[in-house]
């Protein structure tokens, strides 16, 4: 069967085809439109999709949305009813919004695929967030959690699910806790208080949290209480984000913790009013880490299940994940490289396709690599047309060269086939760095990423030596696979490891197998043969406020604007002329 | 290559679906426990006022008749 998963209309829209079962695209709008987080319909997406399989839209036996539009819409009016009066103010916006367009789901898939309406399906969104992970995961019988801002109705849910290969799928959600109270929303609050962007900024609070100590502890945990079913619930007079559209928090809430950070004033740790938001993101990251594991804990108990699987937007954060490895009593730990909304489009469509039409299970290939090939030949005729030197090398001698050049403090543009689904760069559109020097840390920060100071960078590692540098929990491997778990860096190589280990002596680690990005992998080894360590630092390829790049231009541009030393697009290695470019800034001048 | 319909085909095939959501969201009131049945009309002027505002964004010569209604 041919399945096209759709999510859209909230915050990064994305598009996956099953065909037969298996993945074989899946790509964020973001990537294609290069509008950061772009909630559109996913046209470019879709398309992109169809191409590479050569298929027309008319032989899709299936169009799955992520989400129920119905139920969405009853919540948002259920809770604009019962806010009023306050609510008043915002219900003409909301209305124009829901029934302007994002009710009309059905009818947009049919209109812009050309499809007829009754192959347009849906599921629920927490169900896909469960398939995304489930379904992907090597294992045959799993809990799951999922955990989010919000989807129809439900915040979190948990379950379990069954499979086998050649046999029948079956996932259940058992339980959930429902709008307003939600972990995701949460921490977006404070996200918000912080000045960060909502849906975006949520990693610079864990970020942040790193730097504080969790001295507002007691008076989160007044915010998010537990209850006594084992689930939580919010404090709503701390919050807005049920009664407004542009405020997440309430007036309590800046009397508990103070007035919020002015987004367009740095944040500098080192300063009082710096350690005091410091200290308020460490209490919400510290209570947050609390409640899931105790979740996590209980339901490791009711199942008695080996394995959890974890989906939805809160899956993002590697500090929890971590904990939950450690403490909840699971043996391993399973995040998609695209827990969030993004990743439901593969969710829903491997749903539709195991449990709707009730095709026997087939497992997904474990890697991210879902999205548009880089084409070499498009970077090697931007670089001739502009005058740079380029050269084409076989393999091995390209790997030692890059290998040297980043010993030499050389900042590489690494661009390797597919491109990666879901946010984090690992391994074909990162950025790649000596990760032993602390200023080289300070340098992608200020000039070639253009982010906050007190941000950490990540460090890629091959599978067989991660337990040399970093304290992996048995699971541990696993869970840094697609970069979804922080774990210390083992003290006698944090010196050696400066540009890549957090003020908190932590990384959030890729532990790179050799058989997902072989290239990668032979480059470690080439750099260990040269520096004594087979660690590199590892950033997404890409500018702050900018989607990781895709195409070969993409990547080339972003070069010339951040002042990166190398560039390299599998076989093609492109130098900056540094001499030259002052010799036509000079001529400019 | 997917084949783009004009902006009213688009409208037209949108509003011939909304029925059936509408219907989804009626169906899910009358059944939902803790009596929202009284939602229902509520609904139901909603959606219609959304399938209108739907179509008049796709009629351009329609829509200053119905700016004008509302």
């Amino acid at each position: 069967m041919k399945i096209l998963g759709i999510s859209a209309f909230y915050h990064d829209a994305a598009a996956a085809l099953t065909i037969d079962g298996l993945p074989v695209a899946a790509v964020q709008e973001e990537r294609l439109s290069r509008s950061k987080n772009d909630p559109t319909f996913p046209m470019r997406a879709i398309e992109w999709c169809l191409d590479q399989a050569g298929l027309e839209p008319e032989a899709l036996d299936a169009a799955i949305f992520y989400e129920r539009p119905a139920l969405k819409f009853d919540r948002v009016l259920m809770t604009l009813l019962r806010g009023f009066p306050q609510s008043w103010r915002i219900f003409p916006k909301a209305m124009k919004n829901m029934v302007g367009e994002k009710l009309w789901v059905r009818g947009i898939v049919s209109a812009q695929l050309g499809i007829p309406a009754r192959r347009v399906h849906f599921t629920d969104h927490h169900l896909s967030h469960a398939a995304a992970a489930f379904l992907t995961a090597p294992t045959e019988e799993a809990a799951i959690l999922t955990a989010d801002g919000v989807g129809e109705w439900a915040t979190l849910t948990v379950g379990q699910g069954s499979k086998r290969p050649g046999g029948p799928v079956d996932i259940r959600l058992l339980r959930e806790v429902r709008f307003p109270h939600s972990l995701g929303l949460f921490y977006s609050a404070f996200t918000a208080w912080l000045g960060f962007p909502v849906n975006e900024g949520e990693y610079k609070v864990m970020g942040l949290a790193a730097y504080g100590a969790p001295r507002f502890a007691d008076e989160v945990r007044r915010i998010l209480r537990r209850t006594p079913d084992g689930a939580f619930s919010l404090d709503l007079g701390y919050f807005d984000y049920h009664r407004a559209v542009d405020a997440a928090y309430s007036r309590r809430f800046v009397d508990l913790f103070g007035p919020p950070r002015d987004r367009f004033e740095p944040i500098d740790p080192g300063t009082a009013q710096g350690r005091h938001y410091a200290d308020v993101a460490a209490s919400a990251q510290r209570v947050l880490e609390e409640v899931i594991v105790d979740i996590a804990t209980a339901f490791r108990k009711e199942t008695g299940l080996a394995d959890l699987c974890l989906g939805g937007g809160v899956a993002l954060n590697g500090v929890a994940n971590a904990r939950i490895l450690r403490e909840a009593g699971f043996e391993r730990l399973f995040v998609p490289s695209a827990p969030g909304d993004a990743g439901c489009a593969l969710g829903a469509a491997l749903w539709a396709d195991r449990i709707l039409f009730g095709q026997p299970h087939r497992d997904c290939p474990d890697h991210p690599f879902w999205g548009p090939a880089v084409e070499p030949d498009d970077l090697a005729r931007l670089a001739a047309e502009d005058g740079l030197a380029f050269e084409r090398a076989a393999e091995a001698d390209m790997i030692d060269n890059v290998a040297d050049a980043i010993g030499r403090g050389a900042v590489v543009g690494w661009m390797e086939g597919a491109v990666e689904f879901g946010p984090r760069a690992l391994g074909h559109r990162s950025i790649l760095a000596d990760p032993g020097d602390a200023a080289m840390r300070d340098r992608i920060n200020r000039d070639i990423k253009f982010r906050e100071s007190f941000r950490p960078f990540a460090p890629v590692v091959p599978v067989e030596q991660a337990a040399t540098f970093f304290e992996l929990p048995p699971g541990g491997a696993r869970l840094g696979r697609f970069m979804s778990g922080v774990f210390p860096v083992r003290p006698e190589w944090r010196d050696r490891l400066r540009a890549v280990t957090h003020v908190d002596g932590t990384a959030r680690v890729q532990v790179l197998e050799a058989a997902m990005a072989p290239r990668l992998h032979r480059l470690l080894g080439a750099y260990s043969r040269c520096h004594g360590i087979p660690v590199l630092l590892n950033t997404s390829f890409n500018i702050a406020g900018d989607p990781i790049v895709t195409s070969a231009a993409e990547g080339y541009s972003t070069f010339r604007r951040a002042g990166m030393d190398l560039l390299v697009a599998d076989d093609v290695v492109v130098r900056r002329d540094r001499a030259r470019q002052a010799q036509r800034m000079e001529v400019m001048a | 290559m997917i084949r783009r319909k004009g902006r009213l085909r688009r409208q037209l095939i949108i509003a011939g679906s909304a029925s059936a959501t509408v219907a989804d969201l009626v169906r899910g009131l009358w059944h939902a426990s803790g009596g929202r049945r009284w939602m229902i009309p509520l609904v139901v002027f909603l959606c219609s006022l959304g399938v209108i505002l739907t179509l008049a964004a796709g009629v351009e010569a329609l829509a200053p008749f119905i700016y004008s209604i509302f």
